[in-house]
């Protein structure tokens, strides 16, 4: 195989009509329609589908592999949502201790009364 | 299954007998055709069309299991045993389907030139009187528009590459075409299998249908088309001459059947 027929390309594949495209690999191929034609059976052989993609790494754009462009340093769980999961436990534990001070007050005011 | 169709009655004693020597015809190129495309597995030129032409094999081998079955059904004998068992002498198949892959050139050209053959034979049987053919022959071309899409782009891709990949097909061809006429051999039911719809169509006609696909396609990429019609060597045009080639290729096919027969199942 001569790496100047050859060309990487990346496979995507839509399951359903639903599904969004998934990467399921990379096939080498001397052009888009061998790529495409070879991807189908390289991961398609069995399995179902509605899609495929292939893309020439040569036409991919990726972000930089420094670690730092992917920095996580300081903490973020301010931004995160993980909070919220015991917020139906805390609406309860008011709502009985709100009840509680309702018959507080009903409670004086008949005295006062 | 209607009621009302061929199929529920069956067909009738003489119906069946051109009718299994039709599906043996059928199942036995493609059995023959995808053991011989099987043989570049693990050597194809390279990793990813090795698995996707091996996958091929295994889609003509599945198309011929179901040709063998529908046979059985005829009481042909058992689909495995139709397969596996017969002798070189009862064979259908064509020497075209026989001859050995040659290089990539060669089994490129003739996986494109048989690919095409499939696709009018396939056209006639979705026209067939006898439902069983007609449903199989449907699902079977639904599967061989990977094949001939395949077929094409690959040797649109080698002929266009020039050079030896060029001078490979054009070898290939030359080699090649002496044996298409043994594809269009429909055998000895031919006018009884017309006569009663089966198979509506005859030799002649899907030779110019073939010829109409392929001959245009071949002459765009360059290649000068041998001379059509009587130049075919006769000696290679019907299928019970078969090729030489065969009688290896089916002692490979049943080497584990040859060690145990009666361990063999399947």
């Amino acid at each position: 195989m001569s790496a100047e027929v050859f060309e990487p390309y990346q496979v995507f594949v839509r399951r359903d009509a639903l599904d969004a495209m998934e990467h399921v690999g990379t096939v080498m191929a001397a052009s888009p329609e061998m790529a495409v034609l070879v991807a189908r059976q390289n991961f398609l052989r069995r399995d179902a589908a509605v899609g495929l993609w292939v893309v020439a790494d040569a036409d991919m754009h990726s972000a930089n592999t420094d670690p730092q462009f992917f920095a996580e340093e300081l903490d973020k769980s301010y931004r995160r949502v993980d909070g919220y999961s015991d917020n139906a436990r805390r609406w309860k534990r008011f709502k009985q201790q709100a009840l509680q001070l309702q018959d507080i007050v009903r409670d004086l005011e008949s005295k006062e009364g | 299954m209607a009621q009302d169709d061929k199929a529920a009655r069956g067909p009738s004693v003489a119906e069946g007998a051109a009718l299994v020597d039709l599906l043996l015809q059928m199942a036995d190129d493609d059995l023959v055709l995808g053991h011989r495309h099987s043989e570049w597995l693990g050597v194809a030129p390279d990793i990813e069309e090795d698995v996707a032409f091996s996958s091929i094999a295994q889609d003509e081998v599945g198309h011929a299991a179901l040709y063998y079955e529908l046979a059985s059904q005829l009481g042909a004998g058992d689909a495995d045993r139709l397969a596996f068992d017969r002798p070189v002498g009862e064979r259908r198949s064509a020497a075209f389907v026989e001859l050995e892959n040659g290089d990539w050139a060669r089994t490129a050209m003739r996986h494109f030139l048989y690919d095409a053959f499939e696709e009018v034979r396939l056209d006639a049987c979705t026209r067939s009187g006898w439902q069983p053919l007609q449903r199989a022959a449907t699902k079977v071309r639904r599967e061989e528009f990977y094949h001939r899409l395949h077929s094409r782009t690959q040797l649109h891709h080698l002929a266009k590459a020039g050079g030896e990949a060029f001078a490979r097909l054009e070898h290939a061809l030359a080699d090649l075409w002496p044996y298409v006429a043994s594809l269009f051999d429909l055998g000895p039911h031919a006018a009884e299998l017309r006569a009663t719809g089966v198979l509506p169509a005859d030799a002649a006609a899907l030779r110019s249908a073939w010829e109409a696909v392929v001959v245009p396609e071949l002459s765009e990429l360059g290649f000068g088309v041998p001379a059509c019609g009587g130049t075919d060597a006769t000696s290679a045009a019907h299928r019970g001459a078969h090729h030489p080639a065969l009688a290896e290729l089916l002692t490979t096919m049943r080497a584990v059947l040859d060690v145990d027969a009666a361990a063999a199942s399947w």
